[in-house]
């Protein structure tokens, strides 16, 4: 699509980018769900060196996947996407759950949003309603005090895997380090100026397979979170000349 | 503790604070990893500002020096840092080793490919 094209919502190309990891039960539902009701946005599922039948389903089913042949994590693996993004040109890239908790009906309201000009789009659960006490939400808490205190921004739902990212941000996502897709990221980039913003969203329960995160697990993740906001960000430096090489045809 | 060894202790444990935020700074290392150093830099401070943790640790293991105790608890954690290392190094080889592997057997599906076209 040409810049200069007055940008509508039908002129953004978004690319849907699902990360799997031994998702085998739920895949089919969720990218299927997606291709039913919304075949106008383009879809590309990672599969994450699953150990299960992700990868044959998804490849049976005829959907459009990239394979990686080890486990890379999410991080990886979402770059995996974004660099797919980028190499395609992509307008804007959808970070969404394998796992079915995420709903492609918020997809149009978050794209309201990036055309208004945002770099990154939160589909937040806690914008207008307010946060369960629970541990994990404890958990959330503290990082959205820990972005408050450092940036002087709100984000009411910063564990939210259902983001939104312009084309600016798929670059810089696709070509550099330390940048995953978790709450630091997102400090990080809120200090270095990028504009970010939440939509009101529903998530679904995990319907199949347990969450990876245990509560040791989240334990660790709360620590290198909060570590990571509150310390590391600050002495970070944002360099965009770090590009690939481009590999010719 | 001596004055000597806790300004020692500061010292080092600034010196790789600092060091290892350079590295992030000019994206030179993951934060995953500079995760350890930044907080054994932490507890390093701490131990030299209050010694009296030290202290307690000594009372109750009933050891003669408090010095003792802080070499014991540093050995002890990079030890388990090199343990840890070795696990993820062999993780990390072995994907290597998958990885090559596979872009070698590609590659030689996509020439029986090609030659069967010809």
């Amino acid at each position: 699509m040409q810049r200069c094209m007055k940008r509508g919502l039908e002129a953004m190309r978004l690319l849907m980018v699902i990360p799997a990891y031994n998702e085998e039960d739920n895949i089919i539902r969720v990218v299927n769900s997606i291709k039913e009701q919304y075949p106008e946005y383009d879809y590309i599922v990672v599969n994450d060196g699953s150990t299960d039948h992700t990868s044959r389903r998804c490849h049976r089913e005829g959907f459009e996947i990239i394979d990686l042949p080890v486990n890379l994590g999410l991080a990886g693996a979402f770059q995996t996407g974004l660099k797919y993004a980028y190499r395609k040109k992509y307008d804007c890239v959808l970070q969404f759950d394998a796992d079915g908790q995420h709903k492609p009906e918020y997809i149009e309201s978050m794209l309201e949003k990036m055309e208004q000009g945002y770099d990154i789009v939160i589909g937040s659960r806690y914008v207008t309603r307010k946060k369960p006490a629970s541990w994990r939400m404890l958990g959330a808490r503290m990082i959205t005090i820990a972005i408050k205190l450092t940036t002087g921004k709100r984000i009411s739902d910063p564990t939210s895997g259902m983001r939104m990212f312009s084309k600016a941000m798929i670059k810089e996502f696709a070509v550099n380090m330390n940048y995953g897709p978790e709450p630091d990221t997102i400090s990080y980039l809120l200090k270095q100026g990028a504009s970010i913003t939440e939509v009101q969203v529903e998530m679904d329960e995990r319907i199949s397979g347990t969450s990876y995160l245990n509560v040791t697990r989240s334990a660790m993740y709360m620590v290198r979170m909060l570590v990571s906001i509150l310390f590391i960000q600050s002495f970070r430096k944002r360099d965009d000349k770090h590009v690939i090489m481009k590999r010719g045809g | 503790m001596s004055i000597m060894l806790r300004s020692l202790l500061i010292g080092v444990s600034v010196f790789s604070l600092f060091f290892v935020t350079r590295r992030i700074r000019y994206s030179k290392m993951q934060i995953e990893y500079a995760l350890f150093w930044i907080l054994f830099s932490i507890l390093m401070i701490v131990i030299a500002v209050v010694p009296e943790i030290i202290y307690w640790i000594t009372a109750k293991l009933g050891v003669m020096s408090p010095a003792n105790v802080v070499y014991l608890l540093i050995i002890a954690v990079l030890l388990i840092k090199t343990f840890m290392m070795t696990i993820e190094l062999s993780v990390l080889e072995n994907k290597l080793k998958d990885l090559v592997q596979q872009i070698a057997i590609d590659e030689k599906e996509r020439e029986e490919k090609k030659s069967e076209m010809e």
